[in-house]
């Protein structure tokens, strides 16, 4: 059975981008394109990872790792920040927040798929 | 700003000198003028009191062009340190509302031009990848199976084939082997013919015996007369006997020729069966090995292009996995540009509002306060390096752990 991981992004290329290098080793993968539509579509089917960006219009990443861990059947997924943020600060607002990992875009395939194999839930 | 700037900070000061000789003409032409009016007498002095009378204006008004310039020296220097106010392009409020959103729409149309572009060869290249991963799985499948014949593909097939072959070798070899039983066991029944036709004479040999000797029982019964002949009866029976068991040996032996030469035949039948079954065997033999090589040699190329194929695979995904890191490029290039169309909105509505408002001082731009609300919205390293005018340093993919 395929684990599914959430792609969190207001850049349909990034969606898709992502979604190339997730499905290639064998994920399945579910699009949101901000915090809003991701709890929209957070039905209380398996999510095994969740992989955001931080600045999105209707509800930014950190906002949304902080409902997350308000909600009954998603506080336990883990959730790992892919944005092109940089700085310290931010870094430690997401940490706060309860992310459990920080990526600076552009991404290396191989790197996040390790990143995700290390948190993704068994 | 050229009238101000351009000109040294030094001229205004020395243009008032200039327009204030008829003032500092006036001290010592009016004090001579007093002494020579006090030598002169009062026509003398009516005299320079008319001329100070009559250059009083000038002085006034020269002294009053010199504090002009002298300001206007202080404010030069003022502006030459601070925001310049001032002079502008005729008009150029009224462009910037027609233009700006000119200049927003275009950027817009990039932008969104080369994220479709982007979306659709991302699409492509991902329907590359999984078809030829789908192919090299196929192909796998098809070269694929085990040594032991379980599973399926050719090398599954193959090793089925060569066991099933093996057997049917295995048939016909016991199938040559129990003609080959058969054949010393007819020899060997072959043999007992010879006893059968020596018993055969020798059943003869005592017929005639037997009837030599019944002969010369008549004889003796003959001359024995009268009393002879019970005797002579007996030997006539006898004689009767012999002959028919010589008649009965002669069958024999005819029976036993009959079998013997029977045997012979089937003897030679069964060899030349035998020669022959030996012969199709090595044939078949033959044959069954050269069409598994063959196989073989098939199933081989195909288990070779189905590993060029994995490995073709497998470069296409590194080359892919390397795209996807080019790829990422349009969604930073699309923040920085909506950056830009939001702050060139920003003032183009700020321009519209300062076109209808009343008082000037309301509609003033401070560009620090600007730039500093522009660099708060950045989210790039490359945004932040070009506001503040240095390289940016490339980071990227830094993975950090919580």
């Amino acid at each position: 059975m395929a684990k599914t991981i959430m792609i969190v992004d207001d850049s349909a290329s990034v969606r898709q981008v992502v979604g190339i290098a997730l499905k290639g080793a064998g994920y399945d993968v579910l699009e949101a394109s901000d915090g809003k539509d991701a709890l929209a579509k957070l039905t209380g089917q398996k999510i095994h990872l969740i992989i955001s960006d931080v600045n999105m219009p209707n509800m930014d990443g950190i906002t949304l790792v902080k409902e997350l861990k308000k909600h009954p059947n998603y506080k336990f997924t883990p959730v790992m920040m892919l944005t092109t943020e940089s700085q310290d600060s931010k870094k430690a607002e997401g940490q706060a927040a309860g992310a459990k990992a920080w990526i600076v875009k552009p991404f290396q395939p191989p790197q996040m798929l390790d990143a995700v194999s290390r948190l993704v839930l068994p | 700003m050229q009238n101000v700037s351009e000109t040294a900070p030094g001229a205004p000061v020395g243009g008032s000198a200039m327009v204030l000789w008829p003032v500092w003409a006036h001290v010592p032409v009016g004090g001579v003028l007093l002494l020579v009016a006090a030598g002169a007498g009062l026509e003398g002095a009516i005299y320079a009191l008319v001329w100070l009378a009559a250059s009083a204006p000038v002085a006034w008004y020269a002294m009053r062009t010199c504090r002009r310039l002298l300001d206007a020296a202080a404010q030069a220097a003022l502006a030459a340190t601070s925001v310049p106010s001032a002079p502008h392009v005729e008009g150029i409020e009224h462009l910037c509302t027609q233009i700006m959103p000119i200049w927003s729409r275009h950027i817009e149309t990039s932008r969104s031009t080369a994220e479709e572009a982007i979306i659709n060869l991302s699409t492509s290249l991902s329907g590359i990848v999984t078809r030829l991963e789908a192919t090299a799985k196929h192909s796998e499948q098809a070269a694929g199976g085990h040594a032991d014949g379980s599973g399926d593909g050719i090398v599954a097939t193959l090793a089925s084939c060569e066991t099933e072959l093996k057997a049917v070798l295995g048939a016909l070899a016991e199938t040559v082997q129990a003609k080959t039983a058969m054949l010393s066991e007819v020899g060997r029944l072959a043999g007992f013919t010879e006893e059968l036709q020596k018993m055969a004479a020798e059943v003869g040999a005592i017929a005639n015996r037997t009837n030599l000797l019944a002969l010369n029982a008549a004889i003796e019964a003959a001359r024995a007369g009268e009393a002879g002949r019970g005797f002579a009866v007996v030997a006539d029976e006898v004689r009767k006997l012999s002959t028919l068991s010589g008649e009965t040996g002669q069958n024999i032996r005819k029976k036993v020729d009959f079998i013997g030469q029977a045997m012979l035949a089937t003897q030679q039948t069964a060899q030349r069966s035998a020669e022959q079954d030996n012969q199709t065997l090595a044939q078949s033999e033959t044959a069954i090995h050269g069409v598994l090589g063959a196989f073989r040699r098939t199933a081989d190329n195909l288990t070779q292009s189905t590993e060029a194929l994995q490995r073709e695979s497998h470069g296409v995904r590194d080359e892919v996995a390397s795209l996807l890191v080019n790829l990422q490029f349009q969604d930073r290039t699309s923040q920085m540009l909506t950056h830009v169309r939001n702050d060139i909105s920003k003032l183009e509505s700020h321009i519209s509002e300062a076109l209808g408002a009343q008082a000037a001082g309301a509609t003033a731009v401070d560009a620090g306060v600007w730039l500093a609300e522009m660099e708060a919205t950045y989210a790039t390293d490359e945004q932040r390096a070009n506001h503040q005018g240095r390289d940016a340093v490339g980071s990227s993919g830094g993975v950090s752990f919580f």
